[in-house]
């Protein structure tokens, strides 16, 4: 801050350069390693134009829904960017507010799982004793299912729709942050501050926020951003097995499934979308090994 | 050593009790009457009060529990609603598919995953280093059903090389389980390039270089063989993972095993099939876990199996 600078004296000769003792600022380290990586700078840029493209993408659906049957499979040219499907819509059109969905579904999953994740592991990891136990023996249940079979356990209980998409793969996300940040919390809460915070009286819930949780933030920021590549892959695997949103929605994995019959003749029908899914999901992946380098390297995810 | 595998055994117990609750709970949080439910969509009322009677829906919770915990040991799984066959004998079909699928992928993710980590760890920072972390990005973001239409068009349709999809010989599991170890695969590129990565900074491997060594000998005598012990369990580690993945592979490419069972149950309704094949992933991956975890202390004794 430059208001934490000493006053320039009103002097004409400029002072002589003085030795600024400055704080350490790790935000500012932070950025600098961040910005020093030109592949995760590229990375951001891409990344920042697809969320563009998903707010954009909300105002499109009716475009992309709208058929045109005198435009049937049509490969792509200037007037359909990416050409059109078997409906005569515009995959342009369609990819665009197909990143409507997969973000929101992406981040909102993400969003809801990790902060009852990180709530939990909070709990868990500060207080231990039978609060522990009771979440660490939930986790192992929800992690007793491999990949994507509990997401499909759960749409098959709550059935299709982009809702219970994202409670699906919220619940999928929660156990992986209760046990990022209940171990963090474990180390954390044994710091001396912790220990003198407490013998202060200051309240439980004080420390948990206040002096806990900047502490296992940039973890969960690292992995937020990772994970939500996981979530877009997820989604749009259960909307490929036809197990996601309704199969006739602008919905990336849902558009591969539809594709499948016509990739013969027109295989551009495939190549729109799962390159949408693949781009998006190598933006989010690099993002967060930026992040992960810039906050810690020696964190090994 | 037994007694920490005995602990672990003793552990997954209370967790499989709690899944088998919520599996047996399943039937009776989808909306609706779960006789009806199990006995599918085109039963008649005699079939749903048959039903009904035969799965005891018409007992208290707990005993249904028993009698659905009862059915699950003695291998009494029900009958499947879209096949009309047991679903003991259904699973029984479809399970052989999927382990040959899972190992050839774990074969495939060892051999590619070891020789891109190596060399990108031996060229670090040059071109090779570049295209084989670019790959590895590209292998852990890529959607498996993508992967395997692209397949599938290129070296089925357009070349010919290998059958378009299904069941049979060598030429129909080479494309579905390349598509399911790529993932893997690109998991241990980057481990064994950390992992090489340290073990070439290792004070030995510099003495054996000081010593006079070729350098082809101090990599693949002294570099290689401690860097990729670890590398080797770690993929194991993903095996179970692999089990998930199978569902969507295994639909793309029409592999008749229990993912495929699955999509098509939960598809169909086949209530009966969907719980019980819940539940056979779950005790898969809980022992595949265990399994791995022991191989993983048993090749390195420095882990304290806690």
């Amino acid at each position: 801050m430059a208001s934490n600078a000493a006053p320039a004296p009103n002097s004409p000769v400029p002072a002589p350069p003085v030795a600024v003792v400055h704080r350490p600022r790790p935000w500012r380290a932070f950025v600098r390693k961040f910005l020093h990586q030109p592949v995760t700078v590229a990375a951001s840029v891409v990344l920042l134009a697809i969320l563009v493209a998903a707010v954009v993408g909300a105002s499109h659906y009716q475009l992309a829904q709208t058929p045109d049957y005198s435009a049937v499979l049509k490969p792509p040219s200037a007037k359909h960017l990416f050409g059109t499907d078997e409906f005569g819509r515009d995959l342009f059109q369609r990819v665009l507010a197909g990143a409507h969905m997969s973000i929101l579904v992406g981040v909102s999953s993400v969003f809801v799982g990790s902060i009852i994740g990180t709530l939990l592991g909070l709990i868990a990891g500060y207080y231990g004793g039978w609060r522990e136990g009771l979440i660490m023996r939930l986790t192992d249940i929800l992690l007793a299912f491999p990949g994507i079979v509990l997401a499909i356990g759960i749409m098959a209980v709550l059935g299709s729709g982009m809702i219970n998409v994202i409670i699906a793969v919220a619940i999928f996300t929660v156990p992986i942050f209760v046990r990022l940040v209940q171990g963090t919390t474990l180390a954390v809460k044994e710091l001396t501050y912790i220990e003198a915070a407490r013998t202060v009286g200051v309240g439980d819930a004080r420390i948990l926020f206040r002096y806990v949780f900047p502490n296992v933030l940039p973890t969960i920021v690292v992995y937020f951003t990772m994970r939500i590549g996981s979530a877009i892959l997820i989604s749009a695997s259960l909307g490929f097995l036809g197990l996601g949103v309704s199969p006739s929605e602008p919905e990336w994995g849902a558009m591969l499934t539809s594709a499948q019959e016509y990739i013969r003749n027109a295989p551009w029908t495939i190549m729109a979308p799962g390159l949408a899914i693949l781009i998006t999901v190598i933006a989010f992946n690099l993002v967060g090994d930026g992040l992960r380098d810039a906050v810690d390297p020696k964190l090994k995810l | 050593m037994g007694q920490y595998i005995l602990r672990r055994l003793l552990n997954a117990i209370p967790i499989l009790v709690v899944v088998s609750i919520i599996i047996f709970l399943f039937l009776h949080m989808i909306p609706g009457d779960p006789a009806r439910i199990a006995a599918g969509p085109d039963a008649t009322a005699q079939e749903i009060e048959f039903t009904r009677v035969r799965l005891g829906l018409d007992k208290p919770l707990y005993v249904q529990y028993f009698i659905f915990i009862r059915n699950l040991v003695t291998g009494n799984l029900g009958v499947s609603n879209r096949t009309g066959m047991s679903v003991a004998s259904e699973i029984g079909q479809h399970l052989w598919p999927t382990v040959q699928l899972t190992i050839l992928s774990i074969v495939w993710a060892v051999i590619i995953g070891m020789v891109v980590g190596v060399v990108a760890a031996l060229y670090r920072s040059r071109w090779p280093d570049v295209v084989g972390m670019v790959g590895s990005v590209t292998g852990i973001s890529i959607p498996d059903m993508w992967l395997g239409m692209i397949l599938i068009e290129f070296f089925a349709v357009r070349l010919g090389w290998f059958p378009v999809a299904g069941y049979g010989g060598w030429g129909h599991i080479i494309m579905p389980s390349f598509t399911l170890g790529l993932g893997v695969a690109a998991v241990t590129a980057r481990f064994a390039r950390t992992s090489v990565i340290e073990v070439l900074e290792e004070d030995y491997v510099r003495t054996a270089r000081a010593k006079g060594l070729p350098r082809r000998k101090v990599i693949w005598k002294h570099a290689l063989r401690n860097a990729l012990i670890p590398v080797i369990t770690m993929t194991g580690l993903q095996f179970g993972f692999l089990l998930g993945g199978a569902v969507v592979t295994e639909t793309v490419f029409n592999w008749p095993g229990i993912g495929q069972l699955l999509v098509q149950s939960v598809e169909y309704r086949d209530y009966p099939t969907v719980q019980a094949l819940m539940m056979l992933f779950s005790v898969e991956f809980i022992l595949i876990n265990l399994l791995v975890d022991v191989l993983y202390a048993v090749v390195n004794p420095r882990i304290q199996l806690r």
